[in-house]
């Protein structure tokens, strides 16, 4: 019986990374199809980027190009202590190590009348190769932590459900949603300026570019490279406690000017019974840099005045994660 | 009378036929000016000279398979009996023809191709410029009437970076497998006239002109660098003896199917090899091949 509209338990979505040698020739490898634990949202839009073209003599249209036909997806998930969407997308470790590896992406479908999500059922869209495009985490202390995760890529098929292409998520046991107490200020390395505060929120987030590579002879991309130097910025919000403290002051003898110092950026977040070890591990390196603060709120709404601190690095950041991954039903 | 003319106010006809897929055309009719001075007076004295009209024109290339260069260079180098209409219309009609009345044109005769040019590159449509140069136009007196530009086809399919294969493989040293980026052709026909006394305008219909022979065409390929060791093929050592050559030596070819056009570069010579690129500002290295030939370019139609 078709659906009368899809719901949260009615879809999913799952990833494979390539496992074999992303500058050989030939179809990419890949690991396992394994669901996206914990995903809250997904979203695809396809894109034809037409082009128009005219000619002397005539009013109307006299070819619609379609250029570069292209497929952009979001996932976001909460921070469970199953792997993150970089991973499952990517593998862990740094984004230069990753850079070029490339990532299977299928949505599944399944009937709104069923409680999970089975692999017998529903139609799925497959996106071969997809690339990682941005990554983002959203750490709070009113929320659950998050990571969103984009992709674009120029491939997109639509088809039945075959293989075991998708799986239902496992169920929500044994896995526990972070929150502001799963930061581990202990293990966590945080730039000076906000050592000691109390902290509100960070936000880390890094976009790709995914340049399009194409070649004369083919309409369709071959790669997708990684746009370096690659921004990574950070944001850490903190409750005011006092003013702004940083100082400016630029000086007017020669051979000398403003310096700030290099930060380092290492957050370790866990899980209740992993204290000593840690679940995810996000590492910006040790050359963050302050680029502003914001003082604000405070006002006679009641609210209480808060500082951003907004750092940036460039082609430095790791993520790696300790939790279980769901692999796909054979 | 139109309010401004745009593109689909105007419409040529090349030879007889419409010219389909036209992006632009551009008309420059000068003379020179020659300052003459004379004892006894400031004043200078103006003489006119030799009038010459320069038209430009850009079109892209389409599923109709046709180019405004056609065959091998002595075809078209000597070929001086070619003639051009610009039709002018109305800016309120759909197409040019569709109010005859408010239609006005200029016929260009005995025009001589003098440049050409071809453009493909991964995100533009395929692009053939080419220049005439002529001496003689008249307001209205086409052989075509407004009429023949109804046979300007509503559509065709323009060309992209999908349609070009080598079907003899790139032409040395470039590997075989390489990412082409971009390849751009030209050949400058330089045409001269040969004045005569009595006339200061040449005898249109005794059409002595002549290209300034050799005529060199260019080829550049654009190749994205991806860290192959032999890239260039370019030894430069030291000769080991007197009267050895060390350097590239080989002539080699360039074919190009366009699926439907071909054009085709025999007898020429890899001359320069650019590496640039790969910059921090996170650009990729590109090798630029350049080629040169001479009185050799053969553009054919309908493959």
């Amino acid at each position: 019986m078709a659906n009368n509209r899809v719901f949260y338990a009615s879809h999913g979505v799952a990833l494979a990374a390539e496992t074999g040698d992303p500058t050989a020739t030939g179809l990419p490898q890949y690991a396992q199809m394994q669901t996206v634990g914990g995903a809250q949202s997904v979203t695809m839009n396809t894109n034809f980027n037409l082009e128009q073209v005219f000619q002397l003599g005539r009013l109307e249209l006299y070819d619609n190009v379609v250029t570069d036909p292209g497929v952009e997806m979001t996932v976001s998930k909460v921070l469970d202590g199953r792997k993150t969407i970089y991973e499952l997308a990517v593998g862990s470790g740094s984004i230069i190590n990753n850079a070029n590896k490339r990532t299977k992406f299928a949505i599944g479908l399944g009937p709104d009348t069923s409680g999970e999500l089975s692999q017998s059922s529903g139609a799925v869209i497959v996106c071969d190769p997809a690339f990682l495009s941005s990554v983002s985490y959203t750490l709070s202390v009113d929320g659950n932590f998050t990571e969103e995760c984009n992709f674009v890529g120029n491939s997109k098929k639509v088809g039945a459900s075959a293989s075991g292409l998708v799986v239902a998520a496992p169920s929500g046991g044994g896995f526990t949603v972070l929150r502001r107490q799963n930061l581990n200020t202990n293990l966590s390395r945080l730039p000076t300026d906000v050592t000691g505060q109390n902290i509100q929120s960070i936000t880390i987030s890094a976009d790709f570019g995914r340049e399009q590579m194409f070649k004369l002879g083919s309409q369709n991309t071959y790669h997708r490279y990684v746009t370096f130097p690659l921004e990574v910025s950070c944001e850490i919000e903190v409750l005011a406690t006092g003013l702004d403290a940083l100082e400016v002051d630029i000086p007017e003898a020669p051979c000398t000017g403003v310096t700030l110092p290099n930060q380092s950026g290492y957050f370790v977040l866990c899980t209740p019974g992993t204290t000593g070890g840690f679940t995810y591990y996000i590492d910006l390196g040790n050359k963050l840099k302050l680029t502003s603060t914001a003082f604000g709120g405070g006002d006679t709404g009641g609210g209480n005045a808060t500082i951003t601190y907004s750092y940036v690095t460039y082609n430095d950041l790791a993520i790696w994660t300790s939790g279980v991954e769901v692999p796909a039903a054979s | 009378m139109s309010k401004r003319i745009y593109y689909a106010c105007q419409g040529v006809s090349y030879n007889g036929a419409p010219l389909a897929g036209l992006q632009a055309i551009g008309i420059n009719t000068e003379q020179s000016v020659l300052p003459i001075d004379e004892f006894g007076s400031l004043d200078i004295i103006l003489v006119p000279n030799q009038p010459k009209i320069s038209i430009n024109i850009s079109k892209v290339l389409d599923s109709s398979n046709t180019t405004i260069y056609n065959g091998c260079i002595e075809d078209n180098i000597n070929n001086h009996n070619n003639y051009l209409c610009l039709f002018i219309g109305s800016d309120t009609s759909k197409n040019i023809y569709d109010d005859p009345n408010s239609v006005i044109s200029m016929t260009y005769n005995y025009l001589t191709l003098d440049s050409v040019s071809y453009t493909f590159s991964l995100n533009n449509n395929f692009i053939e410029e080419v220049s005439f140069i002529g001496y003689s136009k008249e307001t209205g007196s086409c052989p075509d009437t407004i009429q023949s530009l109804s046979g300007l086809p509503s559509g065709n399919i323009v060309k992209r970076r999908q349609h070009i294969a080598f079907p003899s493989g790139l032409p040395f040293p470039i590997q075989s497998g390489s990412t082409i980026n971009s390849i751009n052709i030209n050949a400058n026909f330089n045409t001269n006239t040969i004045e005569e006394f009595g006339k200061n305008i040449i005898d249109t219909a005794k059409k002595y002109r002549y290209s300034t022979l050799p005529i060199q065409v260019n080829c550049d390929i654009e190749v994205l660098y991806t860290g192959y060791i032999d890239f260039d093929g370019y030894p430069l050592d030291i000769p080991n003896s007197f009267c050895d050559y060390t350097g590239l030596s080989s002539t080699t070819f360039i074919y190009l199917d366009l699926c439907g056009i071909s054009i085709n570069i025999e007898n020429c010579m890899l001359q320069n090899i650019d590496y640039d690129g790969g910059s921090t500002d996170g650009s990729n290295v590109i090798l630029t091949y350049r080629y040169v030939a001479y009185n050799n370019l053969t553009v054919t139609n309908n493959v």
